[in-house]
């Protein structure tokens, strides 16, 4: 992988949101349908990464349209997207529906995966790392880095949000932030490294969960008289000589 | 909750270089040359750690049957509410204070000039009132 290699994404194609905008309240439904196709995936993972429940996330994404549905008469734009608005509709209903995440990982944390974002974050040599890209697709991953992202500062999360979450321009960030482009910059280097931390330290707390979770089993396994293992043990050894 | 928010120190070199990475710019030839080989390291680790970030939290696709549906409740609303503002009404909330469900505000009204301060706008709308 070159290092430098599109870590961030382009830019919309089409009609701009100002202009779907104005059509929506023109009562072009079509309007505001390419903004839900244009948006509904981000809200919708911005939701899941508030309240890392599948269901509450698809209730808030939903509930976050039929919200800007009735406020978007008198939104008025900061930048050209309309997404930070949306992603802070998301938010709110987050909170105040009481969803938020509680910062406990809700999958099991898993070995290998939390090894291969080591390996593949440090360039271990000699470890196989997968693909980042299948990487990724891993649910476990996907928990592994929001947890990550969590850590951070409110206003680092955010960043890492908007940019790497949601591919908004530096720019875009900057108005949304009400920071300059070179604070918003300045943020998200310092958040990049302790994002980088707050992986390590995430994907070691993985294996030292998997390595407990691991001699648990063996424990179990050797005291419990119908497992396997210990089925096999007793045909080596007899019953009482473990 | 542990919160990693420690400021690290970086070279001016290591500074430019992990803007221009954060911007999606070209990373400077010269200060990318003058990082040393522990810096550059650090560097590419960083690189890998926003590449992932940015892989992982762009998933998972929420499925095409819940989008459908929730778009489905949306234009419901719309069809039945619209989304317009009702003709003549006056904004109550600043252009640039919190408003709204997203609670961030906006911009000025359309009536409004964009570099309008806070207090010009109050003023101007009390004094409409009165």
């Amino acid at each position: 992988m070159n290092d430098f290699q599109a870590i961030t994404g382009g830019a919309e194609a089409g009609p701009s949101d100002r202009q779907l905008v104005a059509r929506t309240l023109a009562g072009d439904a079509d309007a505001f349908a390419q903004l839900h196709r244009r948006y509904f995936a981000r809200v919708y993972r911005i939701a899941l990464f508030r309240c890392r429940n599948q269901q509450d996330a698809e209730d808030i994404a939903s509930e976050t349209f039929v919200k800007a549905i009735a406020h978007l008469g008198s939104f008025r734009f900061q930048g050209e997207s309309l997404f930070p608005w949306l992603s802070r509709i998301a938010t709110n209903l987050a909170l105040d529906q009481g969803r938020r995440a509680s910062g406990v990982t809700l999958v099991s944390l898993d070995t290998p995966t939390a090894d291969s974002v080591r390996a593949l974050i440090e360039g271990i040599a000699g470890v196989d790392v997968p693909d980042p890209h299948a990487l990724a697709e891993r649910h476990e991953t996907q928990e592994i880095v929001r947890a990550a992202v969590a850590t951070l500062a409110a206003d680092q999360a955010e960043a890492v949000l908007m940019r790497f979450g949601s591919d908004m321009p530096l720019k875009e960030i900057a108005v949304a932030m009400g920071r300059t482009e070179g604070a918003v910059k300045s943020l998200l280097h310092r958040a990049l490294v302790n994002l980088r931390k707050a992986l390590l330290a995430r994907a070691g707390e993985a294996e030292t969960f998997g390595l407990r979770r691991e001699t648990a089993t063996a424990q179990q396994q050797a005291t419990d008289p119908t497992s396997t293992q210990a089925r096999a043990t007793e045909k080596r050894h007899g019953p009482f000589e473990r | 909750m542990d919160r990693s928010n420690a400021e690290p120190v970086f070279s001016e070199a290591m500074r430019r270089v992990l803007e221009a990475m954060v911007a999606g710019e070209p990373v400077p030839p010269e200060a990318h040359a003058s990082l040393s080989e522990e810096e550059r390291r650090e560097v590419a680790a960083l690189a890998r750690t926003a590449h992932v970030t940015r892989l992982a939290l762009n998933q998972p696709e929420p499925t095409l049957e819940m989008e459908a549906k929730a778009l489905a409740r949306a234009q419901a609303t719309l069809a039945t509410n619209g989304a317009a503002r009702p003709a003549g009404a006056t904004p109550l909330a600043p252009p640039s204070r919190s408003s709204g469900p997203g609670g961030g505000g906006g911009g000025p009204q359309p009536d409004e000039p964009e570099d309008e301060s806070f207090l010009q706008w109050l003023a101007r709308i009390f004094g409409k009132r009165r």
